[in-house]
């Protein structure tokens, strides 16, 4: 049989990407999504017990997620921000062994951080995530048309700065 | 990779092929190495166990019991107070009970005296 912290592992080990890839794209900061993913682990640990389903539990680890993420997000002086993503950027050039992404990936998430935060989740839970707008309002406590209006907004914005990117990327 | 990539310079690129970009290129990123073992070790020694520990468990009967036994001494003293407080009635009525007696004798005796004074000549008492 099993013992608790087995099947914890177990889950741990089947939401990890999912959890870090929220939190990565929301912060574009490696140290920091990794934080955020661990707290939204432990925070699962001790809320375990009125989990019912596996639906129900990826739905927590999303809605956690997203909320803590954020509020790291808020908390980091913004002065930050710009001195982080670049070196995870020049992380992501550089580091030969790290399990990269394609660099296509790599100029979306490039391209997400010019959104602003709601409308970058927002994104992400339509496209990571598959979520309906509907999904998306009841995951972030938002009316589905405000979820509507951030997904256009965000597609006309992505579009606008994608054509220059992907310039850039065929080129190469 | 190069069929993931439209190119948005054109015109003919739709906003549903923007969506499928998107979604092609938003696969989940792999957790950094170790991060699951670094969320275990992170973990407290002990999840919080569904079963109450021993004493614990015994909390509620223990309070019961610790209930029962203050509300018993209550009620043995209450009764015993009652009872005391009986016992001294009684008494109490005894007394008057012994000293009424008393009373009636000597009014008895006084009453005698009175109703056949001494005949002091004879030296016949009562």
């Amino acid at each position: 049989m099993r013992t608790d912290r087995e099947q914890f592992r177990a889950i741990v080990e089947a939401h990890q990407s999912r959890v870090y890839s929220i939190a990565y794209r929301i912060l574009s900061d490696r140290g920091t999504a990794e934080e955020v993913a661990q707290d939204v682990f432990l925070d699962l640990y001790r809320a375990l017990g009125p989990i019912e389903s596996g639906e129900h539990l990826v739905a927590w680890l999303r809605r956690v997620t997203v909320h803590r993420a954020t509020d790291a997000l808020r908390r980091r002086p913004r002065a930050l921000h710009a001195a982080v993503e670049l070196e995870d950027w020049m992380l992501e050039v550089t580091d030969a062994k790290a399990d990269r992404p394609c660099p296509l990936a790599t100029s979306v998430e490039r391209l997400l951080l010019t959104l602003g935060p709601a409308q970058r989740t927002v994104v992400l839970l339509r496209y990571q995530e598959d979520l309906s707008p509907e999904e998306i309002g009841r995951t972030l406590a938002m009316p589905v048309a405000t979820v509507k209006s951030h997904l256009r907004r965000a597609l006309e914005r992505l579009r606008a700065r994608a054509e220059d990117t992907l310039k850039e990327y065929t080129r190469g | 990779m190069a069929e993931h990539h439209p190119d948005f310079a054109s015109e003919r690129h739709t906003a549903e092929e923007l969506e499928s970009w998107l979604r092609a290129s938003l696969a989940a990123r792999p957790a950094p190495p170790g991060f699951a073992t670094r969320v275990m070790a992170a973990l407290p020694e002990e999840r919080g166990p569904r079963i109450a520990p021993r004493g614990r468990r015994w909390r509620p009967a223990l309070r019961l019991a610790t209930a029962a036994a203050l509300a018993l001494s209550v009620l043995s003293g209450t009764l015993w107070q009652q009872h005391e407080r009986r016992k001294a009635g009684e008494r109490a009525r005894e007394q008057v009970l012994l000293a009424l007696r008393i009373t009636a004798v000597t009014l008895n005796n006084v009453g005698q005296k009175v109703a056949h004074p001494i005949d002091n000549s004879n030296g016949d008492t009562l």
